[in-house]
């Protein structure tokens, strides 16, 4: 298995590892292009943010959690100027990197899947490893599209379009496919060429949208080598459509740009060959939006998944420039994320102090405010209440029956994503709709829950505060653990008066100061 | 090879030419900013007119031989006789003798007529209008739009869900693309209060007013320049929170009279139906009511014996609340629905003691109160029930005359992403003018 692992990360191509100076090139030009903009409206863009907060964000875009109160503690006290560019390219070169984006790669792949189907830990097994193989951008969709049976990495990856294959008619399932590459590898989606010529995107005809169900018109499943389903090509029939005033056609197989494709050697193959190159606009563009969008908040192109030209990105060229360069780059993603990080577009603050009106977030003059992701909440809330701490110890206790060799912080968080705790908080604050929007159970969650509540025991940093008797060392704890920063002056003096209140027991006052910290809007928010 | 399935709806995705100058219109407002200007407009709609929804879903798909349209001794009919209800030549099951009472103030739609036969998607279908798909929008429970359109005044709740269907699959839809704000207030069930909130106790009060003054302190310092939406929005949800805890009462079936509440039976069914009422007349706009979670009414085996006794507790506990409605002078401005998600087959099945499988061709609901015409029976199936007769009644009109019903137009469109989503599936669907 490990022999075959190995084997399969030399073959894949473009898995140099990245050179931080190079991502800095794509970071001159994305504030190149922005300065241009600015210029051109007359916006004044927001000032670098703080230490404390560069270092809170970074962690959470690239690992998807907050720093550890060691990790802060080094952080703050390192006197270069330059600190964050370093810290940006230690994470990406982290081990925890891919155990969290395995996790958003899935989301972005498979997130509209009403139900998990068979396969899908295997499935995040093979997103890890690539993601640690620094594997191309290319090389996985050709993977998500084509994936090699014989190779038992590349057969998890087949849980992209087996899932679904896995339940209603063969319609439903075709165009389910459909909807997930053209939406997720390309960015696009053709529902409304569904049912009739596109109204406002004049290259798409109904033809297109058949065009591409076509290409999956012989994919079936099939009982794998393993437990998990397969997928199998059969002769494939045609993929009829019957037109508003036409009637009845034969889907030719035709790719998103208009070409007609050739399909010797397997429908699945030929798509990749047509549609995952670095020529082509719709591959490259989908993922340099996306990866945008992940950092700042907001895509150049909304929603993601309408890049046409019907619906132009804010700053056209910056979507260029991404996506050149991805391409150029072997669709090396980790240069992608660092060319986007080491900007000063993803550096700037958040706060805006005027003249008037907050400006749109679309504008890159002040960064967004993103509210955490399920999984970050999760884990974050887990961190700050000191959680985690009585998590790795239960698991060092159980060492032998999870099979764990050392309990890295990595081993916890993923052994923390099996929890039931888990699953409870990321189904309770899924996020579907466009624009954030708590609601009363959000609130009732983080405020009484069980889950919530146990995370607030004197096991965890309300204990550890209750004993502490230097009332100056509470308020640097908790804001350290929490908040990883100091806290101000003002913010000491209000947690030592809160402390002092009569009649409440200290550990009972100590969990009001986690809770005040944990349910507010600077730890809800990656800022 | 079949083509791909037809459009479950033309989302009509960039059928808007620019969404940009759309969003640039809105300016500073942008992303965040439509739901915010929808909801505020929407409230000061909602202050002149005050509707309810009373939802009563009874999962699984109740048989409608077994409950609004017998065909006591055909074929199809099965082991159950029927009654005569308050209206001349109507007859119902013969376990639903409050309904069969209460017929004269209700309407009854014989002729239903839908298309997803497995629980999921028709459950799916069935609350909020529209097919499931596998698309990025991801479509709002119909109460979940009411809640959005017609908000509550004075800080109620404005949509409450009272029980669930355990397990993932069968979840009540949620507020889809209207996000988190319009999700329905989630309690577990059995009269039981919102998930979460302590029972009763000034304690708790006191105890979560001296933390939310320290969240509040500790918070000033983060707010200043990032007053944005979603950081108020996020603020309110803890204001809310305080005004759960000053109205626990709200939830707090200790408080009715034993009189009343005997009245709904001591079934969970019971229990919720009682809830439901509270809360409309404490004003909270828009209540679901879960009959009985693991799809009780999904009658495949056994269905004939043990269907006795769950349309029992349905009919004392729905027909209490309809009672209780009228008495409290409330009926007008309630709309009671008493639905699943389809019906079940003609044909009696099943190895062993006998049942009905799924049916979407012809099945029966009933609605009443919030202006309902009473006493109407809307089409009906022919002779056996295996087939609709006249006046088929599709899910789009059904959803239609909901909205119709409580002042809301079902062409009216909502915006996703800045693509207009009808409320409807492709706006389409004509009210049921019968019961209007």
């Amino acid at each position: 298995m490990r022999a075959a692992i190995l084997t399969a990360a030399l073959l894949l191509a473009g898995t140099a590892p990245v050179h931080a100076a190079d991502a800095r090139e794509l970071s001159k030009a994305i504030d190149a292009r922005l300065a241009a903009a600015h210029k051109a409206t007359g916006a004044k863009p927001a000032p670098r943010a703080e230490p404390h907060e560069l270092l809170r964000r970074i962690y959470l875009d690239v690992l998807g959690r907050i720093p550890t109160p060691e990790e802060a503690t080094a952080f703050l006290n390192d006197p270069s100027a330059d600190k964050h560019h370093k810290l940006i390219d230690s994470l990406l070169a982290h081990p925890e990197l891919p155990v969290y984006w395995r996790g958003v790669f899935n989301q972005w792949l498979n997130g509209t899947l009403e139900e998990k189907r068979p396969g899908e830990a295997e499935f995040l097994d093979y997103l890890e490893q690539r993601l640690r193989d620094n594997a191309g951008w290319d090389a996985v969709a050709r993977e998500l599209l084509d994936p090699n049976a014989a190779d038992p990495v590349s057969a998890q990856a087949a849980y992209f379009l087996t899932s679904r294959l896995a339940g209603g008619d063969r319609a439903a399932q075709l165009d389910s496919i459909t909807v997930a590459v053209s939406s997720s590898l390309f960015g696009v989606q053709m529902q409304c060429a569904k049912c009739h010529d596109h109204p406002t995107v004049g290259d798409w005809k109904q033809e297109n949208y058949y065009g591409l169900a076509a290409f999956f018109a012989g994919t079936y499943t099939e009982k794998g080598k393993t437990n998990l389903p397969a997928l199998a090509e059969r002769a494939p029939g045609e993929v009829k459509f019957t037109g508003r005033n036409t009637g009845e056609r034969t889907a030719r197989l035709l790719f998103l740009d208009g070409k007609v494709i050739d399909a010797k050697a397997g429908r699945r193959r030929a798509l990749v060959g047509a549609g995952v190159t670095a020529d082509g606009p719709y591959f490259k563009r989908a993922m340099a939006n996306r990866m945008w969008r992940q950092f700042t908040g907001v895509g150049l192109v909304e929603p993601v998944d309408q890049i046409h030209d019907g619906n132009p990105a804010t700053h056209p060229e910056l979507l260029n420039d991404l996506a050149t360069d991805f391409a150029q780059h072997g669709f090396d993603l980790r240069r992608l994320m660092g060319g986007i990080l080491h900007s000063e577009a993803y550096l700037r603050s958040s706060r805006y102090t005027g003249p008037g009106p907050r400006p749109a977030d679309s504008t890159y003059t002040v960064a967004a405010l993103k509210p955490l992701s399920p999984p970050q909440l999760a884990l974050a809330l887990a961190q700050a209440t000191g959680h985690t701490e009585t998590l790795r110890a239960k698991y060092e206790r159980e060492k032998a029956k999870l099979k764990l060799e050392t309990v890295t912080f990595g081993a916890v968080r993923k052994q923390f994503e099996k929890e039931r705790e888990h699953a409870a908080l990321l189904a309770r604050f899924k996020q579907e709709g466009e624009a954030f929007r708590a609601s009363a159970a959000h609130a009732l969650y983080l405020t009484y829950n069980p889950a919530v509540r146990a995370m607030l025991s004197p096991n965890g940093l309300v204990g550890k505060l209750a004993k502490q008797p230097e009332e100056g060392e509470v308020a640097r704890v908790l804001y350290l653990t929490a908040l990883s920063r100091p806290p101000s002056t003002e913010e000491a003096a209000a947690v030592a008066k809160h402390l002092a209140a009569p009649g409440v027991a200290r550990e009972e006052l100590c969990r009001d100061a986690v809770w005040a910290l944990i349910s507010g809007s600077e730890f809800r928010f990656n800022h | 090879m079949t083509a791909p399935a037809r459009p479950v709806e033309c989302r009509r995705a960039d059928h808007r030419a620019s969404r940009r100058l759309f969003l640039q219109g809105a300016g500073a407002a942008a992303l965040g900013g439509f739901g915010r200007l929808f909801a505020a407009d929407n409230a000061a709609k909602a202050a002149g007119q005050e509707k309810h929804v009373i939802l009563v879903f009874m999962s699984g798909g109740p048989s409608q031989f077994e409950t609004w349209d017998p065909k006591t001794g055909r074929p199809t009919g099965g082991p159950h006789m029927n009654t005569q209800t308050t209206v001349p030549g109507v007859r119902f099951d013969e376990y639903m003798p409050n309904l069969a009472r209460l017929a004269d103030k209700t309407a009854v739609i014989r002729s239903m007529t839908s298309s997803l036969g497995d629980h999921m998607e028709g459950h799916y279908l069935a609350q909020t209008g529209h097919k499931p798909t596998n698309v990025v929008a991801t479509a709002p429970h119909w109460l979940s739009v009411c809640a959005h359109q017609k908000p509550a005044a004075n800080g109620l709740p404005s949509y409450v869900v009272l029980g669930a269907e355990q397990g993932g699959n069968m979840a009540v839809p949620g507020p889809g693309f209207l996000g988190a704000g319009y999700q329905g207030l989630f309690c577990p069930g059995k009269g039981q209060g919102p998930e979460d909130l302590p029972a009763a106790g000034a304690k708790d009060l006191a105890e979560f007013q001296r933390r939310a003054a320290l969240r509040a302190k500790l918070g000033e310092g983060f707010a200043a320049g990032r007053d944005t939406p979603s950081a108020q929005s996020h603020d309110a949800a803890f204001g809310a929170v305080e005004h759960l805890l000053r109205n626990r009462d709200l939830f707090d079936l200790s408080k009715e009279p034993p009189k009343r509440a005997e009245k709904y039976g001591p079934t969970a069914l019971g229990r919720d139906c009682l809830l439901a009422a509270r809360l409309v007349e404490k004003g909270v706009p828009f209540v679901r009511v879960q009959h009985q979670g693991g799809l009780a009414w999904d009658k495949h085996r056994r269905a004939f014996d043990s269907q006795r006794h769950l349309t029992r507790e349905f009919d004392t506990a729905v027909g209490a609340l309809i009672d209780d409605l009228r008495a409290r002078g409330l009926w007008d401005k309630t709309l009671v629905i008493l639905m699943g998600e389809f019906g079940r087959t003609p044909e009696i099945l099943g190895q062993g003691p006998p049942g009905r499988n799924h049916w979407t061709k012809s099945w029966s609901l009933s609605l009443g109160g919030c202006g309902v015409k009473p006493g109407v029976v809307v089409g009906s199936t022919n002779e056996d029930g295996t087939a609709i007769e006249d006046r088929p009644v599709t899910i789009p009109d059904l959803f239609a005359t909901f909205y119709a019903l409580l002042g809301i137009d079902h062409r009216t469109e909502l915006e996703f992403e800045g693509r207009p989503v009808p409320l409807t599936e492709n706006g389409k669907g004509a009210p049921v003018k019968e019961v209007l």
